[in-house]
């Protein structure tokens, strides 16, 4: 069961904007002006499997979650 | 399949459907066109599927080892951490940083054209192309002024390289491989291309400067050990990088152009689009009101759509409940997917940026049903760049000149490793 002890990032520094993430997820993620992403609202416990499933496809590795060793 | 592997596969998608096996003598092809089917294979990241198994090799990889190996002919964890020290190079805020350097150079290139304007002379613009995004891609990586006759030499390299790398694929005649002097030839070209890189290395390590250019985001980029890029990975990474970071944007914008030029009121929209600019060089600010011109970039790549993208199974495994033994070649055709009713509608030959354009239109069909950039671990890293180009070039052209195809004409696909147009891109110029 996923705890709410981890964090999420998107580093707009080295996103590229290829958009799969909000294309795929627009409740999660949106687009800044500028084409890269942001997460549409702060990352809870449960959106976690969905989270995870834009980091592996994300071309960028820009979409980063932390402090996993305690998501059980 | 290699005389017209565009036909070949929409041939074959009606006939088989959406996975089907091709027989092939060393290895078995299945082709894979659903885009839901694409992703399981493409975007695995377990490596049960490889873009470079015929190099993993012991013997290809002892050579790659002493040669050096771009971020390419990577796979699995290393892919991972050098795609990982690349992508700064890539990401929005570096962009930035060289956008002005591509809109400087693009503006001066482009201004050369004036002395076609208004003759009635017809110019090939896929063969002038080049001219214009290698020196600006060359700038952007080194900040220094590349001569003539180097930027020519390093676009005969790298489409030898290319040719080398299609014939491999058996979809392109192979180059030269004899040193033969007086002649061009793979040999010749891998060695003059890299001894430029390597000159121009060592001439940034004996002048360092703090440029936010590509050489020095490489120079700078570390492995988690804290180790630099060897001198090998070095200069083949920079070429590999000039390969796709120039070429691949002078075929897709060839296909835009190609395509767009027919179409008036699509032209009319992207005019009043960039009339907004008023004459000025786009900046990067602008690329959010260039948004029809990134419209009718995507569907210019989407129509070009290359015969094949493939990988080879590395285990034994199932797509779908199709058997796909281990070694397998498993891949999709850009060609198909891109003109798939299902996801294109029932005129999917004609050129529509609002394809695009058209938000609800693009959350209506799988991600996958537009494969331009790839997908998965080798997804394209230089998406963000390409786009930028795209819409840069399309604005400063358009800001200087009307360009107009012969009437009736259309293009046809050509392979060269990119998917180019049959017999080039003959436009005449008229000052805007």
């Amino acid at each position: 069961m996923a705890t709410t002890n981890f964090s999420a990032t998107v580093d707009d520094g080295i996103c590229m904007g290829a958009g799969y993430c909000y294309g795929t997820d627009p409740d999660l993620f949106a687009e800044n002006d500028d084409g890269t992403a942001r997460f549409a609202v702060a990352p809870q416990a449960d959106s976690l499997n969905r989270i995870q499933k834009a980091s592996r496809v994300c071309p960028s590795g820009a979409i980063e979650i932390h402090n996993q060793e305690d998501t059980v | 399949m290699a005389r017209d592997p565009f036909a070949f596969f929409q041939k074959c998608h009606e006939r088989y459907g959406d996975i089907y096996r091709v027989p092939l003598p060393i290895h078995s092809l299945v082709m894979v066109n659903h885009p839901e089917l694409t992703g399981y294979y493409m975007e695995n990241t377990e490596l049960k599927y490889s873009m470079t198994a015929p190099i993993q090799g012991r013997l290809a990889q002892l050579l790659i080892s002493k040669l050096g190996s771009p971020v390419q002919a990577l796979e699995g964890p290393r892919l991972r951490e050098r795609r990982r020290m690349l992508m700064p190079m890539f990401g929005k805020r570096h962009l930035a940083h060289v956008s002005d350097t591509f809109a400087e150079e693009f503006v001066a290139r482009v201004d050369r054209w004036a002395q076609w304007a208004d003759t009635g002379q017809e110019i090939d613009l896929q063969h002038v192309l080049p001219s214009v995004t290698l020196p600006a891609f060359l700038r952007s990586m080194f900040s220094t002024a590349i001569t003539e006759q180097e930027i020519r030499e390093v676009d005969i390299d790298i489409r030898m390289g290319m040719r080398a790398i299609g014939s491999a694929l058996f979809m392109m005649r192979p180059p030269g491989i004899l040193p033969v002097p007086g002649t061009e030839n793979a040999p010749r070209s891998l060695a003059r291309i890299a001894l430029l890189c390597r000159k121009l290395v060592k001439q940034r390590r004996a002048n360092p400067t703090d440029k936010p250019d590509l050489l020095n985001v490489l120079l700078d980029a570390r492995y988690s050990d804290g180790s630099p890029l060897t001198d090998g990975d070095l200069i083949m990474e920079l070429i590999g990088l000039i390969g796709g970071g120039y070429e691949t944007v002078v075929a897709s914008l060839s296909w835009t152009l190609a395509l767009l030029l027919a179409q008036p009121d699509h032209l009319t929209r992207l005019y009043s689009e960039i009339d907004a600019l008023n004459g000025a060089a786009p900046t990067i600010t602008d690329l959010p009101r260039l948004e029809w011109a990134k419209s009718c970039f995507d569907e210019g790549q989407r129509l070009q759509g290359g015969p094949i993208n493939m990988r080879y199974a590395m285990v034994d495994d199932e797509i779908g409940d199709f058997p796909i033994p281990k070694y397998t070649m498993v891949g999709t055709s850009l060609y198909v997917v891109h003109r798939d009713p299902r996801w294109w509608g029932n005129d999917p030959n004609t050129y529509d940026p609002m394809n695009f354009h058209d938000k609800e239109r693009v959350k209506a069909r799988p991600r996958l049903a537009f494969q331009a950039f790839g997908a998965g671990p080798h997804h394209c890293m230089g998406t963000g760049m390409a786009y930028m180009n795209a819409q840069y070039l399309l604005a400063i052209i358009f800001q200087r000149y009307r360009l107009q195809l012969r009437p009736g004409w259309t293009p046809q696909h050509r392979f060269t490793f990119s998917t180019t147009i049959k017999d080039g891109l003959l436009v005449t110029i008229t000052r805007a």
